[in-house]
């Protein structure tokens, strides 16, 4: 597959642009428990709302539902732009 | 038969609760608000209701939500109301199907219909009901409809049929579940399949509690975990959800229409989009609290005060004076009410309004879901001294208290940031303290008083900053994580923000006729009487010669006189008795105010120091026990006294040098 290839960072989705997630990467497992808690895992669409500044918190949706991550982590959540 | 309330964060637990009970418990919109087990009466019945804090699985992370997975593993949840929420039915029935494997009587509530109707959802209830196997009602608890109805049910029938559930979690996993409950049995227990299920999930409390009784177990976890990476590249956790969401995903699409794509409220939306802004956020926020501020001394509170002394010093006193003497009361009775017990606690209650205003406000910052995009918008800063965003939620409760804003680090999932946060959040500027400035502001700084008080907030906020850096040096290294769900912005109901204004503030009325009403009284006595009998003059009075002795060492901070220290002495009981203590000691004439007569003790830049003193020194006695029971240390309690003691010191002594350097 080509997934591996064209596999985007979700810390390089501009705002309001939606990234399908395959894959968590090495993500603490218990920060990547509570996303899947939280209804976040793969195969869901999340769209970035906005980046705070000085490499803060990343605003996220997915479903209508909003969350706050840090930057770090999503340095490791990959997937399809859609 | 006892029912236990469980539900995501967010989902309008306590509404709930505060509706189907007769009692009220207090109202917050971020994660874990209820942090201490509550229990209310259900209305009409005799039957409780526990309500729990907010969790989003059984498998805890923070302390707090642990104190739900208890509930169950200690049998006191016998029955369960499990609250969802209908806007987000995916990621709430994920408890639910947790909660039904337990095997106990269940009722779902699903919450906040009227949300997921404006996201055009429509949910068949007959037919879920039928699929989930469980009763469910609808509500829309914030406004208490449907609440009726569920009272009627929970009313008029007491037994509830277990339901029987269960998932089919693959050969592999059953095989190993069957594996674990023959050991198990044959130790003698009844294994239960709900804690096996949890235990295979790699659930950190159920793992303890069972590997010390059986040790076999984690072989077999193991054995299972190697056989499903081998087979199908999964982990024995990611198996456990994709079931159970598969499930949860067959039960929506055979129950709920979904006819457009969801969306965030575009109210939410547009007000997100000015408050975690990415230049304005932090602004906006000091803003916020600025205006606060200037409602609560300048606008509304002064003169709402100042009305309250005026009948307290006038009529209350006159005619509690006449009364004395047609009673023919003698001198010594007379003396401890008039200048002890009226001047000392009706000197603290003339603060009664400004402090309701400011947990007012404070309420309405909770209610509306701020405080969650606060915690977003502060965790760059935080997560710089150690610490992360929502760490930030107990310090700004520690504006209107520090003893609940000790308790609410509850929520903070790693063990160090939350001894930092236990530690750091004396600091804040508490409401009692708030006494103290009122009065010095009033004598000293009258042209500018939100400005001075501001500073002082502004002070407290950056010691505990810097403190913080200081010891996240000693107290590092483990993993930091941050995750905050930001809940729709919702127009609080001003029933419910009065009410928990009047939970937060009842605490301080409260102090007002124990604490400070023995610390007075205390204070007078020690006042009234001298080694040479009683009715000495002040100044040769036993509490003038204690003080006398400490006073010295404060000469270097700009005020050795000792009534001020005698003051911060008894602060130590609860930091409005340094008013009350005051009013006491400094024997106001009538016609005179407090706030007339200090300028002839201290200079304006003394004044200043004593202040950022009483900021910053040893937290309350109250403070302090909650600092010991939360962090079940005494030397952790004893090093809070004595390192605020210090940086008091050195801080108020570096701001009087500063202060005559400059002016």
């Amino acid at each position: 597959m080509s997934g591996e290839v064209c596999a985007v960072k979700l810390s390089e989705v501009k705002i309001n642009e939606k990234l399908r997630i395959e894959d968590f990467g090495d993500m603490d497992s218990q920060m990547r428990r509570r996303l899947k808690e939280m209804g976040v895992f793969e195969g869901k669409s999340v769209k970035v709302v906005r980046y705070c500044p000085l490499g803060g918190p990343c605003l996220l949706e997915c479903e209508g539902q909003l969350f706050g991550i840090r930057k770090k982590d999503t340095l490791c959540i990959k997937g399809e732009l859609v | 038969m006892d029912i236990a309330l469980f539900g995501n964060p967010n989902t309008g637990k306590t509404s709930l609760f505060n509706h189907i009970t007769g009692s009220y418990e207090y109202v917050g919109n971020w994660s874990g608000v209820t942090v201490e087990k509550k229990v209310g009466r259900i209305k009409q019945t005799n039957r409780s209701l526990i309500d729990l804090p907010g969790v989003y699985s059984l498998n805890p992370l923070s302390k707090d939500e642990r104190v739900a997975s208890l509930a169950l593993l200690e049998n006191e949840a016998e029955q369960i109301l499990n609250i969802v929420n209908a806007d987000q039915l995916e990621r709430s029935l994920y408890l639910t199907t947790e909660l039904m494997e337990t095997g106990r009587p269940l009722v779902v509530v699903l919450n906040m219909v009227d949300l997921a109707k404006r996201h055009r959802v429509t949910i068949n209830l007959e037919r879920l009901s039928n699929r989930l196997g469980v009763k469910v009602f609808t509500t829309v608890a914030r406004k208490g409809d449907g609440c009726q109805d569920l009272i009627d049910f929970l009313k008029n029938e007491p037994t509830n049929h277990p339901s029987s559930f269960s998932l089919n979690y693959g050969e592999v996993i059953e095989s190993a579940i069957r594996e674990m409950e023959s050991v198990m049995a044959q130790k003698g227990d009844t294994p239960r399949r709900w804690m096996l299920v949890q235990y295979l999930n790699d659930n950190g409390m159920i793992c303890d509690l069972l590997d010390e009784k059986f040790p076999e177990l984690r072989g077999i976890r193991q054995k299972a975990d190697e056989v499903l990476r081998e087979t199908t590249g999964k982990r024995i956790d990611d198996v456990i959800y994709e079931t159970k969401m598969a499930y949860i995903r067959d039960v929506i699409a055979d129950t709920c229409v979904l006819t457009k794509e969801k969306e965030v409220f575009k109210f939410t939306a547009f007000i997100d989009r000015i408050v975690t802004h990415r230049i304005l956020g932090i602004p906006i926020f000091l803003l916020l609290l600025f205006l606060v501020f200037q409602l609560t001394f300048d606008w509304l509170g002064t003169p709402m005060s100042d009305l309250l002394d005026q009948w307290l010093s006038g009529p209350v006193t006159d005619g509690i004076q006449k009364a004395l003497d047609a009673m023919g009361a003698v001198p010594l009775i007379k003396a401890v009410i008039l200048n002890g017990i009226i001047a000392g606690v009706g000197g603290v209650l003339v603060f009664v309004p400004q402090i309701f205003i400011l947990f007012f406000f404070i309420s309405l910052l909770e209610d509306s879901g701020y405080m969650a995009r606060v915690a977003v918008v502060m965790d760059r800063l935080m997560e710089f001294i150690g610490l992360n965003g929502k760490a930030f939620i107990p310090l700004v409760i520690g504006f209107g208290c520090n003893v609940p804003a000790v308790m609410a680090a509850r929520t903070i999932e790693q063990p160090k940031e939350r001894l930092l946060t236990i530690l750091i959040t004396p600091f804040m500027s508490c409401s009692a303290r708030l006494s103290v400035y009122a009065l010095f502001v009033a004598a000293f700084f009258e042209r500018h008083q939100a400005l001075i008080v501001l500073s002082l907030y502004v002070l407290g906020i950056v010691v505990a900053i810097l403190i913080a850096k200081l010891f996240s040096f000693f107290l590092k290294n483990e993993k930091s994580y941050f995750i905050m769900d930001l809940p729709p912005y919702n127009v609080p109901q001003l029933k419910s923000l009065l009410r928990s204004t009047w939970d937060k503030g009842k605490g301080f009325v409260r102090k007002a006729g124990t604490f400070i009403f023995g610390g007075t009284v205390f204070i007078w006595v020690l006042s009234y009487f001298g080694p040479s009998g009683m009715d000495v003059p002040i100044d040769k009075s036993f509490m003038a010669i204690v003080s006398s002795v400490f006073a010295p060492l404060f000469a270097p901070l700009g005020f050795a006189s000792w009534q001020a220290v005698s003051a911060l002495i008894t602060g130590f009981l609860a930091k409005e008795v340094v008013v009350s203590t005051m009013n006491v000691l400094y024997f106001v004439p009538k016609g005179v105010t407090l706030s007339g007569l200090l300028p002839h003790y201290f200079s304006p830049l003394a004044a200043y120091s004593f202040l950022v003193f009483v900021l910053l020194y040893t937290p309350c006695l109250s403070t302090v026990a909650a600092i010991k029971k939360e962090t079940g240390s005494s030397k952790i309690a004893l090093f809070s006294i004595a390192y605020s003691f210090i940086a008091a010191y050195i801080i108020a002594y570096v701001v009087y040098i500063l202060g005559r350097w400059i002016f």
